[in-house]
């Protein structure tokens, strides 16, 4: 049924109201299945602290989840049958999708989940694709938070033309014309495009790295030679559909350092001479396509959305069974049995859920309100983003902030510009919440109580802190740089392309010790030599990396490389750095140069960042302990270095206090050893020092 | 009742729910628009909800058709003729219950009838219905009579441009202008196709900015490849060109019970242009457009399309700091309407509330 009824969609569709009735005649498509893809994970953090409960998929947009709009966009290109990759939290992705209208009967697609939970970018998730064999035919490769009203059937056509002439053109990216700074077009991420002008084809990428002032990109001279019309724009929206060819996976396993679908892949393939593939642009001039990447485009798309930019998907067209929007003159929208007192106001722009209360004299501009909220007297909401539940107390004023579900606001409390409050927060009566913060209740990695500070005494919530923002300090100048439509909500745009940050939540890292899932044929007595040979190449790596000094990046990439080819666990990888590192502290020890707190030091400092891609959650903590701690057994002043290594990784928080005790207290090896017990002889009174550092910490909060 | 016959009928009933989803997401998703499609697609669906329904009295298959139809307008309900063909079928439905009460219980029925509708004024739906279910339970099997009466409909709605079309000759005149600023209107389109083959006549268009542009082409391409003169003019050179013009021809979305009528934005403008003129308009509709409705809220029937029509997303400066408004709609007050032609011939707009009651229930106007 489902698939049948997606081609006469496609055949009905956008059609002029003078043709008959919808589905009557056949258009060439309707013969062929178009799959679609969709990754519901972005692998960014942006979003954080509000994507720590959920994914970035289900965040409201105007009051309905985004995946909502991803889907009725694919239902509107035609597609026939759709596949959601989820990663972190994908049981609520597929909770939500199961219920969803999505697969019910009537849905145009048939929707299926797959699990992908090791992979963390887009490269990852395609090489599993390609395991799984899942892909069949050109399909259309979306991000689960796209916003779009394209329609699709003169791009897949001229797609198809292009395929049937050339084998080798295996992508076609959808790029919405702009203004170079278009509210909806990302501040941090911007590219360069080189177009043949006659034909579309694309014949150069390059990643725009503001934060580098970059002045100049380099070109094949050959691009010359080859096209006589050439257009070099940095105008384009790219949302990140692309109709791709089943090559794209493939050559994704083919080149497994290929991680982001633009930076990595559309540059190599365009870069590379050997393969000889051709990726094409459709420039779409009219119509609506976006991404919500970051929270500025967030605000932007919402800000589109209402003011029906993406018409016919709107507010008032009721995506969801349970809505009741109605539209009124100067861009309003309201539900049902919304509640507003005789003397607020309701400004322009502005989309109020049903059972919202709004008190007397509140004045609301330009903001979404969720449903069954109460906004108090007075109070004033402007650009705001509330989601459902929220209480805003008598006198408060919030100012384009983000407000997630169950939040409450004080009475006259003040939500600055780029403020974020998670989920359930309470902020008291009279305070002042910055612009930059982010308050959030949920612990994530780190368990924390209530900072007084932040929210009042009256108040539930601490200050969020992104971990990410510790390791790519260099980014920090980007986000200065990148100024917003709302500066502050710019700002928060951590840009973190870079593909070693976790993805979106906590489930996904505990699943990833999984090994990824390639097929191999091996038998074991293969895969013993496989593995000895696997410790034995890594630690050559890191170690060469060590003595050539290299980039950090690059021996990751090594290491990385290494796994993939010998399709070895994450443990071993930890087993040959730690040797390699370990080996070279016990040299440098030796040999005199350095102390062995020094020489710990010395090798941590630069190359424990490795261990980053490595290790991910609690248990690979402790494993990476008991590493160490077997390692060190065969060294000299073992202890000392076990000890030494142990605090520096601590400092540099690869290792969490809760790892450590566990690993001392309840690891069975720690005490049957006699070797692993001597050499941990020295941990006691670290463990000491922790717990008092800690306690002092917590009586200094106190005070 | 056999168990597998009871499953085959909930199997019956999920299929139409299926039907019905997929109709209001469609909907929705504007994959079916326009009145002509949208009247259709909801015949064709109620056909089938009748088709499927099972009902011990009448009373039962008009809340389950009233049900459906309320879902099914509320997925768009700035598009009316859906709410109209509903109608249209509970009209159906009515009747052919009456005339089986009528048949089986003599003169005496129309009375009692009347007298009910009289006291209905303060009834309750409820009192309604078990004042209806003491009365002689039916012996008839209605459902072929219902399902042939919505084939008629169907066929109406195939047929209607067509017997408009049949009236064009005696309203346009030989060397006439006409000016017609709704060029998404297939009946107006056929109307002036049908004409040229006795008469010959020029035809101006108003190229309505910014919905309807490339149709606005497309339309004047058809027309001149019958033969006719077709000029397509900008929408300002409406006001200065209305002197030349001889009849103003429109199209409509939807016609209202006081007799004003929901056309292509710019229609109003068009229209006042006439009136300013004394140029006559003449409006050409199928009944099945015609609503119960009456305008008091004009707003809440218009729709607003899409912003980036009017300015093009492109220019990122504007489209931070300016509001855009797009209506896809305009509201044409009966004053202004000269004439009706009608698949059922012409009527002035005074006389369409008279209409509304010949094709709708007063009961039903309320879904």
């Amino acid at each position: 049924m489902g698939p049948k009824k997606g081609g006469q969609q496609a055949a009905g569709k956008r059609k002029g109201a003078s043709s008959n009735a919808a589905g009557n005649d056949h258009d060439a498509e309707q013969d062929e299945r178009l799959q679609a893809i969709v990754l519901s994970d972005s692998y960014q953090t942006r979003f954080r602290p509000l994507t720590l409960e959920k994914p970035r998929c289900l965040l409201s947009l105007c009051n309905t989840p985004l995946i909502e709009y991803t889907f009725e966009f694919l239902a509107l290109a035609g597609v026939s049958e759709v596949i959601v990759v989820s990663c972190a939290h994908a049981e609520q992705i597929q909770e939500y999708i199961a219920n969803s209208r999505w697969s019910s009967p009537s849905s145009p697609f048939t929707i299926e989940t797959v699990l992908s939970p090791e992979s963390m970018s887009v490269g990852d998730a395609m090489r599993d694709l390609d395991a799984k064999g899942l892909i069949t035919s050109d399909f259309l490769l979306v991000s689960g938070d796209i916003v779009c009203n394209v329609p699709f059937d003169q791009v897949l056509a001229e797609h198809r033309q292009r395929r049937a002439k050339d084998k080798n053109a295996i992508m076609t990216m959808v790029l919405r014309e702009a203004s170079p700074l278009h509210r909806t077009r990302a501040r941090a991420e911007s590219a360069i495009f080189v177009l043949d002008e006659q034909t579309n084809q694309c014949l150069h990428y390059e990643e725009i790295k503001t934060r580098k002032h970059m002045k100049k990109i380099s070109l094949e001279p050959e691009i010359f030679n080859k096209h006589t019309d050439l257009a070099i724009r940095n105008d384009f929206i790219d949302c990140h559909i692309d109709i791709c060819s089943p090559d794209v996976p493939a050559l994704f396993t083919e080149n497994f350092d290929y991680n982001h679908i633009r930076k990595d892949f559309v540059h190599g393939i365009l870069t590379s001479d050997l393969l000889g593939k051709t990726i094409f642009a459709h420039v779409v001039t009219d119509h609506y396509a976006a991404r919500v990447r970051s929270l500025q485009t967030y605000d932007a798309v919402s800000k589109d959305v209402i003011s029906r930019w993406t018409y016919p998907i709107t507010p008032d067209s009721n995506l969801l069974a349970d809505q009741t929007f109605q539209y009124q003159r100067g861009h309003i929208y309201k539900e049902d049995d919304v509640v507003l007192a005789r003397s607020c106001r309701i400004n322009s722009c502005t989309v109020i859920g049903a059972r919202t209360v709004v008190d007397d004299g509140a004045v609301i501009t330009g903001s979404v309100i969720g449903r069954r909220c109460k906004i108090g007297k007075n109070a004033k909401i402007s650009g705001a983003y509330i989601w459902d539940d929220v209480t805003i107390g008598d006198n408060a004023v919030v100012d384009c902030a983000v407000i997630g579900d169950g939040a409450i606001i004080g009475e006259s409390s003040h939500i600055s510009p780029g403020a974020i409050i998670s989920y359930n927060v309470k902020v008291g009566k009279g305070i002042t919440v910055d612009g930059n913060k982010r308050l959030t209740r949920t612990e994530g990695d780190f368990g924390r109580d209530t900072d007084y500070e932040a929210v009042g005494t009256d108040g539930i919530g601490f200050v969020y802190e992104d971990e990410s923002e510790v390791e790519e300090d260099d980014d920090y100048e980007e986000i200065v740089n990148s100024s917003g439509l709302i500066y502050n909500m710019a700002s928060l745009n951590q840009s973190d392309a870079s593909f070693t940050s976790s993805g979106e939540g906590t489930t996904a890292r505990k699943a990833r010790r999984r090994r990824i899932s390639t097929a191999s044929n091996n038998t074991a007595a293969s895969e013993e030599s496989d593995e000895e040979s696997f410790m034995r190449e890594a630690q050559a790596s890191v170690e060469r990396a060590m003595t050539e000094d290299h980039d950090i990046d690059i021996a990751a990439l090594e290491l990385g490389t290494l796994r993939m080819a010998k399709n070895a666990p994450f443990h071993e990888v930890r087993a040959a750095t730690i040797t390699a590192l370990i080996s070279r502290v016990s040299n440098l020890i030796n040999s005199n140069t350095m102390k062995a707190r020094q020489a710990v030091e010395h090798v941590l400092n630069r190359w424990a960042k490795l261990f980053r891609r490595q290790v991910f959650d609690l248990a690979d903590q402790v494993d990476l302990l008991l590493l160490i701690q077997r390692d060190c057994t065969r060294r000299m002043q073992g202890s000392a270095i076990l000890l030494h290594a142990i605090n520096n990784l601590y400092d540099q928080d690869i290792l969490e206090e809760s790892a450590i005790m566990q690993w001392w207290y309840k690891e069975p090896q720690s005490k049957g050893d006699a070797d692993m017990i001597k050499v941990g002889e020295l941990v006691p009174r670290w463990l000491e020092w922790l717990t008092t550092a800690e306690e002092e910490s917590e009586d200094d909060d106190d005070e | 009742m056999s168990s597998s016959s009871a499953h085959t009928g909930r199997d019956k009933e999920k299929d139409l729910n299926t039907h019905i989803e997929s109709f209001l997401a469609q909907m929705k998703r504007r994959q079916i628009k326009g009145p002509h499609d949208v009247a259709l697609a909801t015949a064709q669906l109620l056909l089938r909800v009748v088709s499927a329904a099972r009902w011990t009295h009448i009373d039962q298959l008009i809340t389950q058709i009233k049900v459906v139809g309320k879902r099914l307008q509320s997925a768009q309900p700035r598009e009316l003729t859906c709410g109209n063909i509903v109608r249209r079928v509970l009209a159906l439905i009515r009747e052919e219950a009456e005339d089986t009460d009528d048949s089986e219980s003599g003169d005496g029925a129309s009375n009692s009838l009347l007298i009910t509708s009289m006291f209905s004024l303060l009834q309750t739906d409820f009192d309604k219905e078990s004042s209806r279910e003491s009365s002689p339970g039916e012996k008839k099997d209605l459902k072929p009579y219902i399902i042939e009466g919505i084939q008629e409909l169907i066929d109406e709605l195939r047929n209607s441009s067509e017997s408009i079309a049949g009236k064009s000759v005696e309203m346009i005149h030989e060397n006439e202008t006409i000016l017609t600023a709704t060029p998404n209107s297939n009946t107006v389109l056929k109307f002036l196709l049908r004409a040229a083959q006795k008469r010959k006549f020029t035809v101006l268009i108003a190229e309505v900015f910014p919905n309807d542009i490339e149709m606005a082409h497309r339309f004047a391409m058809k027309l001149s490849e019958a033969g006719i003169e077709a000029t397509v003019i900008t929408d300002a050179m409406v006001y200065s060109i209305m002197g030349r013009v001889g009849k103003v021809i429109l199209g409509t979305c939807a016609v209202l019970a006081n007799g004003g009528l929901l056309a292509t934005a710019g229609s109003e403008m068009i229209c006042q242009c006439a009136n300013a003129h004394r140029t006559p308009v003449v409006v050409c509709t199928g009944i099945y457009k015609l609503s119960p409705m009456y305008p008091f809220d004009t707003e809440s029937l218009v729709e607003v399309g899409d912003t980036g029509k009017v300015l093009n997303f492109e220019e990122g400066n504007l489209v931070e700091k300016v509001d855009v408004v797009n209506p896809l709609f305009d509201y044409v007050p009966p004053e202004l309407v000269d004439i009706y032609i009608t698949n059922l011939g012409g009527f002035s707009p005074s006389f369409m509330y008279r209409l509304v009651l010949d094709n709708y229930r007063q009961e039903d106007v309320k879904l």
